[in-house]
């Protein structure tokens, strides 16, 4: 009896959960587009949209870990357009593909954790402090390419063409791999816990025993990690960079984390909401192109996903979250 | 005499959890009716309901003698019915008028506030309270506490109200700053107000109530007639059990290890502490409030800055530099502030109970994780619907026990307690006593703050006494009284 009711409350709880409402709305989304041009549900456009996902992706899964420790950090788009000019710019000095991409890494590695470092040291909220060092970090990719596109002409392909087994594209096991490593160290490791904890109550984590600045640090240096993976990814894809590339992926990858159902407040959330998020934005702009609708709908729809996605949030915390009782 | 409220048969359930079971309460004019149980057993739902918030699964009420379908809060509100919560709802940048008078300003034709007017008639209103020592025109963050409470009524009061409902006003007051907010109760009582009055404290039920209605796990176990019972019994009714409010623990032979602490102090509120104690001891801290007690504790877990100090384990120092530092040599604190230190509200029972234990290692194995929860839940008897239930559906006992739980999963050497019982239920209570005597039988260190003069007499070997930030004395128990410590940390002796 006991065991039947855990199960069916087990099932209740995954039915209600914003992940599986997520995919539920993402398969409705295509079948419907299908119905209307059936030239969506085709490896052609399912790989374009992937593809494009990808980059979208990693930062998205990086921001998820920021946003579950009460942070933010819109300075990512900034960070993807100088690592992407700055591994160009080696890759045309003949440098090694490989040494470049684990520089462009550490670029993004260290402007991440520049920015915990002085969000910390100046005990101001890291969304002013990325405000501010969004700019600087624009500046330096303008600087380095004076402005100028830096095409690769087919140099550093490999990433973005590669099929495992000849079938199976590398960007998606990059992609898989990002989000499957952040989902393991958020719900299997200390450093897991400790974000979910100072998200939740700083303080009483202190209380507890947990490093504070360290754990703070440890956010910042994996969503760098993530962001500078998506760099290599769409360096290769584009094969070209300019210091404006990447700049508004910042504001996607908050709302595709919040359509995830992370709370903007920090404590709670996951990185499978997260990747359906990363999904169903990625996949909207296609539809709306193949429903051969205005294309300048395409950033109401994102901005009224988001606020579906709100909601839905509001909607469970009203039923499943209050149940507990007083 | 004409009733004002009646609630016929009420009953809740939460996620098929029954927290409330055939209540029926009659309040009258002028009548004091106090809501008496542990924490847990349905008065906070309770109020809910008959402010509106919470809408019962069964039975009826009535407001003034009449039926109302399902009402929001606001139309209760209107009606008359004022709901006067623990937390003080104020703004302190505002003056007493401005926050009497928030959100119904009284603006002139242009839609500019009154503010002159607004402070008369506040003066008036505090003036008819017998609040003569509140101005309208002072700013609220100069009132004390208790003054504070004090206006929170007569915001609700200005609309007329006749039935005010007060949960647990005199929690954070002092004993003068109570008495004050009790006259001011019953004075309001005398004027025809009906009241429901909730708190933890039976001397005040007695001093006020005319109806004492005794809940147990949400069923109303009596209704009784202040004149005609007594604390013992209103006790029994509660917990269903006797209990004498000294509590009687078990002495165990100390041990020869040694605990020093040696000169603590930091810029303003502790000067010089040091003091010594031995394993298998409960050393208590007693003092008022302000005497310095909670910032002692706080450096020697290493949690605050500090000018000077260092704390030796026989002989051999361990200072801490954080809590984390703490933890790691075997030192833990559990905070006054349970909700701003303690729980991890968004998070599990589970995740609350583990996190100090996950400092061990990287990766957590959930399995053992889960079976380590499970192993705590049972030991502290914590009452959970499972270890993945948020810990802020808990009722403060059992998030207390699950706080405590956290700081014994791992082994350990010194356990401060700060107020450790405070806003918990008398069963829950005596667990946790349980709890810390364990830890003195298992020859650990244990240092208690409490500002329960009985609790703090009845669970300590010796007392140190602070007062003004130092530390003053350390007595034996048994070789003092209640009236002999309330004049050291008074500083008279």
């Amino acid at each position: 009896m006991e065991e039947q009711k855990r199960a069916k409350s087990k099932v209740f709880k995954v039915l209600t959960s914003q992940p599986f409402i997520l995919f539920v709305f993402i398969i409705l989304v295509a079948i419907v587009t299908n119905s209307i041009n059936s030239k969506f549900l085709t490896w052609g456009t399912i790989n374009s949209i992937l593809g494009q996902a990808a980059g979208l992706g990693l930062v998205s899964a990086g921001a998820t870990v920021l946003v579950i420790s009460g942070h933010f950090d819109i300075s990512t788009g900034r960070m993807l357009g100088l690592a992407m000019c700055a591994m160009a710019i080696m890759l045309n000095g003949g440098m090694h593909p490989v040494l470049v991409s684990v520089l462009g890494i550490l670029i993004c590695v260290a402007c991440s954790v520049f920015n915990g470092a002085v969000s910390i040291a100046f005990q101001a909220p890291s969304f002013v402090v990325t405000l501010a060092t969004q700019n600087i970090y624009y500046s330096i990719a303008l600087l380095l390419t004076n402005g100028y596109m830096q095409t690769l002409y087919g140099k550093y392909r490999t990433l973005a063409s590669f099929r495992i087994f000849g079938v199976f594209p590398l960007i998606y096991l990059i992609l898989i791999l990002g989000f499957v490593s952040i989902h393991v160290i958020l719900k299997h490791t200390r450093t897991g816990r400790h974000v979910y904890a100072i998200g939740t109550n700083e303080r009483a984590a202190y209380i507890s025993g947990v490093n504070i600045k360290l754990s703070k640090l440890k956010c910042f240096a994996i969503s760098g990690v993530l962001v500078g993976v998506a760099s290599m990814l769409m360096l290769s894809r584009i094969n070209a960079a300019q210091a404006t590339t990447g700049y508004g992926m910042e504001t996607e990858a908050i709302g595709a984390v919040v359509i995830g159902g992370s709370s903007i407040n920090g404590g709670k959330g996951g990185v499978v909401g997260t990747f359906m998020g990363v999904i169903l934005l990625s996949m909207m702009s296609t539809a709306i192109n193949m429903l051969h609708i205005n294309t300048f709908y395409e950033y109401m729809v994102y901005g009224i996903v988001i606020l579906l996605a709100l909601g839905t949030t509001a909607v469970r915390g009203y039923t499943v979250g209050k149940s507990g009782g007083f | 005499m004409e009733k004002l409220l009646e609630l016929k048969n009420i009953s809740k359930s939460y996620s098929g959890v029954e927290v409330l079971k055939g209540i029926t309460i009659d309040l009258e004019e002028g009548e004091v009716l106090c809501l008496v149980g542990e924490n847990g057993a349905g008065k906070s739902t309770l109020i809910k309901i008959i402010s509106g918030a919470v809408w019962p699964d069964a039975g009826t009420i009535r407001y003034f003698g009449k039926e109302y379908g399902r009402l929001h809060p606001k139309d209760v509100i209107d009606m008359g019915v004022a709901t006067i919560y623990q937390e003080i709802d104020l703004v302190d940048n505002l003056t007493v008028a401005e926050n009497i008078f928030l959100g119904a300003e009284l603006k002139n034709s242009l839609g500019i506030i009154r503010a002159k007017e607004q402070e008369r008639q506040a003066d008036e209103l505090l003036e008819k309270l017998r609040l003569d020592d509140i101005s309208g025109k002072t700013l609220l963050s100069k009132l004390s506490t208790a003054q504070k409470q004090c206006v929170q009524i007569v915001k609700a009061l200005k609309n007329e109200a006749r039935i005010l409902i007060l949960d647990e006003p005199t929690a954070s007051l002092g004993d003068k700053e109570t008495k004050s907010l009790l006259a001011l109760v019953k004075n309001l009582a005398g004027q025809g107000i009906g009241i429901i009055y909730i708190s933890h404290f039976i001397e005040e039920l007695f001093a006020l109530g005319d109806t004492l209605l005794i809940l147990k796990d949400g069923c109303q176990t009596a209704v009784r007639k202040a004149g005609d019972t007594t604390p013992e019994q209103v006790i029994h009714d509660m917990i269903g059990r006797d209990a004498s409010s000294f509590y009687q623990r078990e002495y165990f032979q100390t041990g020869d290890r040694i605990l020093r602490a040696e000169h603590y102090a930091n810029r303003h509120t502790v000067h010089d502490v040091s003091f010594e104690m031995k394993s298998g001891e409960v050393f208590g801290l007693g003092g008022l409030v302000g005497a310095g007690r909670t910032e002692l504790v706080r450096m020697l877990y290493g949690a605050d800055a500090r000018l000077n100090g260092r704390l030796y384990m026989d002989g051999k120092e361990i200072t801490p530099s954080s809590p984390r530092d703490a933890i790691s040599k075997g030192i833990f604190m559990i905070s006054e502030d349970r909700k701003g230190e303690g729980l991890l509200t968004l998070r599990s029972v589970k995740e609350n109970i583990m996190i100090t234990h996950n400092e061990e290692r990287e990766w957590i194995s959930l399995d053992r994780e889960a079976r380590m929860a499970a192993q705590s839940i049972e030991n502290f008897a914590i009452k959970t619907p499972g270890q993945d239930a948020e810990v802020t559906s808990l009722s403060g006992g059992n998030q207390q026990k699950t706080i405590i739980a956290r700081c014994v999963t791992d082994p350990g050497e010194v356990y401060i307690f700060d107020e450790p019982t405070k806003g918990v239920d008398v069963g829950a209570k005596e667990e946790i006593y349980r709890h810390i005597l364990n830890l003195a039988k298992a020859d650990k260190f244990v240092i208690l703050i409490s500002s329960d003069m009985p609790e703090l007499l009845s669970m300590s070997d010796r007392i140190g006494v602070m007062c003004g930030g130092r530390l003053v004395d350390i007595v034996d128990v048994d070789q003092t009284t209640e009236s002999d410590l309330m004049r050291k940390y008074l500083g008279l002796s």
